[in-house]
């Protein structure tokens, strides 16, 4: 068990070593970023904008080789320090730290959203099957899969926000905000959900062990919670965590439609106004935080399946 | 040609190889009903059709000019609503251009970066994943971690980090996409290779003195490409997607031509005034990949019958 985590902990720490370099020299060859910091004031000379573009270069060491650069990169990184944001001047750490609740306040309340209808209706799909109902959840699973989430968005501002005038446009403040940024959010999540529902119940229930259930004269609530429910819950917490990567990238695009105040939408900006240290900052936390959630659901599926830490 | 033969057999197109069971009970049904029973497939395959027509004739079959200004009629509704002349078919969008021939053009950017993109990722995906399984020992360490690596990184987030500093020009764009989609088809031909290499055909063309390439190439891949040719129609969906959501965030191809994510986006300012400028794109986008997964979805039905009703 021991050398399992190890194994798997050397694997985290390699994938953001992996995703953190790539996204450094990307970011290196791409141009050069002591330009952007410099103040291109009409009243001031060519030599003093030489002039501060050099200090500039000196003060981020971009004057000295590559390799040496990256190895510094490493060691700035390690003591947390990302350096500053070009556009607002303060540490992209602080920055992050900032947005970073609301971001996952977002997430868990899509997930909440997710969950609670994905699951079930994936369920009544399953022990319905072939009924009105299994055709809503399939058309629901397939609309989650199509619909592109920042047209949703849009739409959903227009018809609760302008033409009803329920809920708020974009922004935070009170527990209406969330609502629409979440629920946009949510669709793909509770499309994968719904479908993993309906085919982990569909197995379970061809099942002995379903039958006995039964047969010992349990409620059929009692069967579908405790007995189905239960063993096809790990097929649906794995397509959970592996749709994070998905997830992340789709919160970028829906707080950049609600204006949500969120790390995505942060990038979103800083890509915009080429602030890289904040680009840079953000690929690593969201590379980091899959990471961990894959190595979170790898340690659990190790402590519930023996044979999993053995092979 | 196993793999047509089966699509013919699929679409009820050809009669299927009798078997003891099936001797003398000759399946001669309408073209109707056999059209009827594969009806989701056939609809996929119709909306794949159309939006790669579209892609391929654009500019010639456009009722107007796509880019053509006309401020006389800004967000004109369209001709089934308001039954003003001229209205077009979907309506105007804000500087008065026609809607419908901006969706048609706007199909060609996506599909050549999805056909592109998808094509990259089966070719390199497959090649690995052939070698991965054929060598073993630390070939496939290596290949496999990179790939358990790639799956870990949230894929969009980094292609907009790329996007954003080297430039979304074509080339970039089909590029970054198709290599983040080899994951998928290294691991699938992989697995199928990991039991046809046992078989005893491969150990026959090995004791013939096979070179290593000849048998991952013409005794492995031709039996391990089902689930590769499945996994290509969904995963043509989703690389649309992703296109849209870069354009809509203005990290898109940079081109004259109108892209859909990149209309959605510029509708953003007149959805009160005018829904029709972000719907109509946005059903596009969601046609050619509901096209797309439903074609993928009867595919493998057709090529492998027991995972008939699973996704993958």
């Amino acid at each position: 068990m021991t050398a399992f985590i190890v194994r798997r902990l050397m694997q985290a720490v390699l994938v953001v070593f992996a995703v953190t370099t790539v996204v450094f020299f990307l970011i290196r060859v791409s141009g050069d970023p002591a330009s952007l910091g410099v103040s291109l004031d009409e009243n001031r000379t060519p030599e003093e904008i030489q002039e501060e573009y050099q200090q500039i270069r000196k003060e981020m060491g971009l004057d000295r080789h590559l390799l040496i650069q990256y190895g510094l990169f490493w060691k700035r990184t390690l003591q947390g320090d990302f350096g500053y944001s070009f556009r607002y001047g303060i540490p992209t750490v602080k920055l992050i730290s900032e947005r970073l609740p609301n971001s996952l306040r977002l997430g868990l309340a899509a997930l909440f959203i997710g969950l609670i209808l994905g699951l079930p209706l994936g369920i009544l799909a399953a022990l319905n099957r072939g009924s009105i109902l299994d055709n809503i959840a399939t058309s629901v699973a397939v609309f989650g899969i199509v619909v592109p989430q920042f047209w949703l968005g849009i739409m959903l501002i227009i018809l609760f926000s302008v033409e009803l005038g329920l809920l708020p446009t974009s922004g935070t403040g009170s527990w209406k905000h969330i609502i629409l940024p979440a629920f946009t959010l949510s669709t793909g999540l509770t499309a994968t959900v719904a479908r993993m529902a309906r085919s982990g119940m569909l197995e379970a229930l061809n099942q002995d062990y379903i039958r006995t259930a039964y047969a010992k004269g349990l409620s059929q609530r009692i069967v579908i919670l405790r007995h189905a429910l239960r063993n096809s819950s790990i097929s649906i917490i794995t397509v959970v965590i592996s749709s994070l990567p998905h997830l992340i990238g789709t919160v970028v695009v829906v707080e950049v439609v609600f204006a949500w105040p969120g790390v995505g939408n942060l990038m979103a900006q800083a890509v915009a106004n080429r602030d890289y240290p904040v680009v840079f900052a953000d690929v690593i936390l969201f590379g980091t935080v899959t990471v961990l959630a894959f190595l979170v659901m790898d340690l659990l599926y190790a402590v519930v399946d023996p044979r999993i830490r053995h092979s | 040609m196993p793999i047509l033969n089966k699509l013919l057999v699929g679409l009820s197109l050809r009669d299927k190889p009798e078997g003891i069971i099936g001797a003398g009970k000759k399946n001669r049904r309408s073209l109707g009903h056999r059209l009827w029973v594969n009806r989701m497939g056939v609809v996929g395959g119709v909306l794949m059709l159309a939006f790669l027509v579209g892609a391929l004739l654009g500019p010639w079959i456009t009722p107007h000019d796509p880019v053509a200004i006309d401020l006389s009629r800004p967000f004109a509704k369209p001709i089934w609503l308001d039954m003003q002349e001229g209205a077009g078919i979907l309506g105007k969008d804000n500087l008065g251009r026609d809607i419908f021939s901006r969706v048609i053009v706007g199909s060609r950017t996506s599909l050549i970066v999805a056909f592109s993109a998808v094509s990259i990722g089966i070719l390199s995906g497959v090649t690995l994943g052939l070698i991965a399984g054929y060598k073993r020992g630390l070939v496939d360490d290596i290949i496999m971690r990179v790939a358990d690596t790639q799956t870990a990184i949230p894929f969009l987030v980094l292609l907009i980090a790329v996007i954003a500093f080297l430039g979304g020009s074509l080339m970039n764009m089909i590029l970054f996409l198709g290599l983040g989609s080899w994951v998928g088809f290294a691991r699938l031909i992989r697995g199928e290779e990991l039991s046809i290499r046992e078989r005893d055909y491969v150990h026959a063309a090995q004791a013939l003195g096979a070179s290593d390439l000849r048998i991952m190439f013409r005794h492995i891949l031709p039996n391990g490409l089902q689930p590769v040719i499945v996994a290509a129609s969904l995963s043509f969906g989703s690389v649309i997607l992703t296109e849209a959501a870069l354009s809509f965030l203005g990290l898109g191809v940079a081109t004259q031509i109108p892209t859909w994510g990149k209309m959605v986006a510029d509708s953003r300012d007149y959805v009160t005034v005018a829904w029709h400028l972000s719907v109509f794109p946005a059903v596009a986008i969601m046609l050619v990949v509901l096209g797309a997964n439903l074609f993928g979805d009867w595919l493998r039905d057709v090529l492998d019958p027991r995972l008939k009703g699973k996704r993958l």
